[in-house]
């Protein structure tokens, strides 16, 4: 077949270019260290990359509301561990108290510790959080829960809301407690009662020259709610270590999907980068010798 | 020896004709659409003598272009589609580039925004949380925004393009039109056509298959008339029909192309253009730039009309119910402006919602819906009244009035993405709680940022980012067919290129053979003159004495 002159020029100068866009296209891939650049070099990858970057995103979400919650946790159980203590050492004076060789000046003293004892228990029944958040106030958590009106009617203006945070996809844990585990509980001597409730009748029977025979039963019932609120804390913390772990390891997975459909093989690139390489001075070389070759230069 | 002389002079001449002929071929090796030239020699007829018959010399015959009609038009068939393929994968490689990418797309803002969503709830007393909600939720709006208007740019730029384009068109054939008036007036007796002016002819139907598929038929006066579409007259003879751009009569930022015809006779062969970089770009706008925005709206539509819908549904920070939370864009119609009646259309359920463009036509008796991407018809459910209206793919229609012949075009989606904006201006009004809840509520927005993975798009099967990735992958897979397609072609184009380039192209190497071939006959000649010569001195001489 004959081959005119203009044709031999445009087919190297056109080999040259389609290897330039390759040699161009691979480098592109090299420097930004990624297979797909654009939808169109891979459609269905693309889609799923973009799937897998949302699920590493939600997540890393996720461990966020983890440590916000393991973070109130901990300020609860602080808390909580707080009142324990107190609540022992009231035990302690409450069968002090009850020891009827004691003067009635021991009692007052003991009184005056219940008391300091029961000012504490308010306080630490209206924690707050960092943010300014009563802990233990359910959903109405910029209203202070706990007031006395000093004259041992302890009353609640919290709810009983419960926060949840979302967890893992399907898990969602709450953050706290309202303050009604510190209110009605049954009391020995019948009707409901609260811890501000028993720390204030044990401390006035004391000042009054008695001891208060009930007080034991209903701080040990008020311990028994306690402890029931810690170990809830503490399934629920485990619950947390356990669904982090769980995001971690659900990350590590999805990272690797998303890198194999997402991430260059250098190795493999840099050779194919070689190869275009060498295809492309080979193009211009033979460009050369190409044009070099003419009967003109004979016909001297 | 006068014969021999007149011999020779014959050879001069005809050598001469040839070299010439070589010089021209030497000197166009570079023109485009230049054929090479061939010179054709006849034998003079002999001359009778006693003995027989002696030859006489050697005439010019003509000089042929070499060219072929068939790979001509092969490659001219060629140049279309690959023009085609390749116009309409720029264009598609505009939205490929910047669809997916972390800094313009949508899906890496959804996200953010979701997160904030998530923080709210995580704190959702935080006046901090919930500005960064409300500034997330402003930034995912700029993105639509700003994605949108990438895509109008397009559409403005590829409707300037399809003008150009156009003009461009009626002067080539202005210039057909004037070149087949010059030749049917060229008198064919003498010489005939001179090949350069078919060379040209030829050139300027070669430019044409650039924009469009032309079908060619040569008259008998060598004039060539040259068809669009299918069949549709663009050059007869010396006149020439001009193409213009208009606006669909339903939808005037959709841009047509007709043909203006003698008498004043318009018709529209926007259906009828194929192949050429305006068959490209008619075919981009409607598979790609239309389904895109569409697309990228429905998104819009969906995440506003979701996240209002339980936004609405919660309380605010200080104990008010919540409101609309984005702005969402109703579904656009136009209406013909000869229409006699009136429609209302609303979204019915967003869920149902295609990124298709439809039509709505009454005929007097009853309606139709057709949906322009498919080609075929949706029913309708209901009776059209406000009680009942009519319900198809997530959107209902209520007819105000109707006259019969009254035409809609219903874009549902289209304006969905430069719509969408954030209602909601204060922090505190963000309805994190649930009614009756307190201000450390979250669950309402625990509710919201559910919607994150929740697949409530797609008739139920896919969340909003599943609903913008159908976006990617339809945007990928079509630009990775249409690269495919274009690399085809353009193989497919370069083979007919050089099977007619060995008939039409000049081969230099080939002319200087030549060259030294006619300088030797030249010279050969030259030699009979000098022989004849010599002879007749040799006569005069023995003459003479």
């Amino acid at each position: 077949m004959r081959i005119s002159t203009s044709q031999i020029f445009t087919q190297s100068v056109d080999a040259m270019l389609e290897r330039q866009r390759e040699l161009s296209q691979t480098e592109a891939q090299v420097a930004s260290g990624k297979r797909v650049l654009r939808p169109s070099d891979d459609p269905s990858a693309a889609v799923r990359i973009l799937d897998l970057q949302e699920a590493q995103q939600r997540l890393s979400q996720y461990q966020r509301n983890a440590d916000m919650a393991t973070a109130r946790l901990d300020l609860e159980e602080t808390a909580l561990q707080g009142i324990e203590n107190l609540l022992q050492r009231v035990r302690e004076l409450t069968v002090q108290g009850n020891n009827d060789t004691l003067s009635a000046d021991d009692r007052g003293a003991i009184a005056a510790e219940v008391r300091e004892h029961m000012e504490s228990f308010v306080q630490l029944a209206n924690s707050r959080d960092a943010n300014g958040e009563y802990i233990f106030a359910g959903f109405q958590s910029l209203t202070q829960p706990f007031s006395h009106d000093g004259a041992g009617n302890f009353s609640y203006n919290g709810d009983s809301g419960q926060r949840l945070l979302k967890i893992g996809d399907s898990r969602e844990v709450a953050i706290g407690d309202p303050g009604d585990i510190f209110m009605g509980f049954a009391a020995v001597a019948g009707g409901t009662t609260n811890i501000g409730e028993v720390l204030y009748t044990l401390a006035t029977n004391l000042e009054a020259g008695n001891g208060d025979p009930n007080a034991l039963s209903d701080i040990d019932a008020a311990f028994t709610n306690l402890l029931n609120t810690r170990a809830k804390i503490g399934a629920r913390m485990n619950a947390i270590d356990d669904q982090k772990a769980a995001n971690e390891s659900f990350d590590l997975a999805v990272a690797n999907v998303r890198s194999s459909l997402e991430d260059l093989d250098y190795a493999e690139a840099i050779s194919r980068f070689n190869q275009q390489l060498a295809a492309l001075q080979a193009a211009q070389q033979s460009f050369i010798r190409i044009q070099d070759l003419s009967l003109f230069n004979f016909l001297r | 020896m006068a014969s021999i002389i007149n011999t020779g002079i014959s050879a001069l001449n005809a050598f001469k004709r040839q070299m010439e002929t070589t010089g021209h071929n030497i000197a166009n090796v570079n023109t485009e659409g230049y054929s090479r030239q061939t010179v054709r020699f006849d034998t003079r007829p002999p001359e009778s003598v006693p003995e027989g018959y002696i030859g006489s010399g050697v005439d010019v015959s003509s000089i042929t272009r070499n060219y072929d009609n068939f790979l001509a038009d092969r490659v001219r068939d060629y140049t279309s589609s690959h023009e085609e393929f390749s116009v309409y994968h720029d264009r598609a490689s505009q939205i490929d580039n910047v669809i997916a990418d972390a800094s313009a797309g949508i899906s890496g803002m959804l996200q953010q925004f979701f997160a904030s969503v998530n923080d709210v709830a995580d704190d959702p007393t935080s006046i901090p949380a919930r500005s960064v909600m409300l500034s997330r939720a402003d930034q995912l709006s700029d993105r639509f925004a700003a994605l949108n208007g990438w895509f109008e740019d397009i559409r403005h730029q590829m409707n300037r393009e399809l003008e150009f384009q156009v003009n461009e068109v009626n002067s080539i054939s202005k210039s057909l039109a004037d070149i087949n008036a010059r030749i049917a007036n060229m008198d064919r007796a003498v010489g005939g056509v001179p090949n350069d002016i078919l060379d040209e002819r030829d050139r300027l139907i070669d430019e044409l298959s650039r924009y469009t598929n032309v079908s060619t038929l040569e008259q008998s006066d060598g004039s060539m008339n040259v068809f669009v579409g299918t069949g549709q007259a663009l050059v007869v003879g010396g006149t020439y029909n001009t193409l213009a751009v208009t606006n669909n009569p339903l939808a005037v930022d959709h841009k047509e192309i007709v043909i203006q015809q003698a008498g004043g006779l318009v018709v529209n062969v926007s259906q009828q253009i194929t192949g050429g970089s305006l068959g490209g770009l008619l075919r981009f706008a409607d598979e790609v730039l239309d389904e895109s925005q569409n697309a990228l709206g429905r998104v819009a539509i969906g995440l506003g009309t979701f996240f209002n819908a339980a936004h609405s549904g919660g309380m605010d920070l200080d104990g008010n119910p919540g409101s609309d939370f984005f702005s969402v864009a109703a579904p656009q119609v136009m209406a013909n402006p000869a229409n006699g009646g009136s429609i209302s259309v609303a979204f019915d359920n967003v869920a149902d919602l295609t990124t298709h463009e439809y039509q709505l036509d009454f005929d007097g008796a009853g309606w139709s819906l057709y949906d322009l991407d498919t080609g075929s018809n949706v029913a309708l459910s209901g009776s059209g009244t406000v009680a009942d209206p009519f319900v198809a793919d997530g959107i209902s229609i209520v007819v105000n009035a109707a006259a019969a012949g009254d035409s809609y075009s219903l874009r549902p989606t289209r304006l969905g993405a430069s719509a969408f904006g954030v209602l909601v201006a204060d922090e505190r009004e963000i309805a994190a709680a649930d009614p009756g809840g307190g201000v450390g509520d979250n669950r309402n927005a625990r509710r919201l940022a559910d919607l994150q993975t929740a697949n409530l798009m797609m008739g139920g099967t896919a969340s909003f980012a599943n609903t913008y990735g159908a976006l990617i992958a339809d945007i990928g897979t079509k630009t990775q067919q249409a690269a495919s397609n274009a690399g085809v072609q353009e193989h497919l184009l370069s083979q007919a290129e050089a099977a007619k380039s060995a008939v039409s192209g000049v081969n230099l190497d080939e002319e200087a053979a030549d060259l030294v071939r006619f300088q030797q006959a030249y010279q050969a000649a030259a030699q009979v003159i000098n022989v004849a010569n010599s002879l007749f001195d040799t006569l005069l001489n023995a003459v003479r004495r």
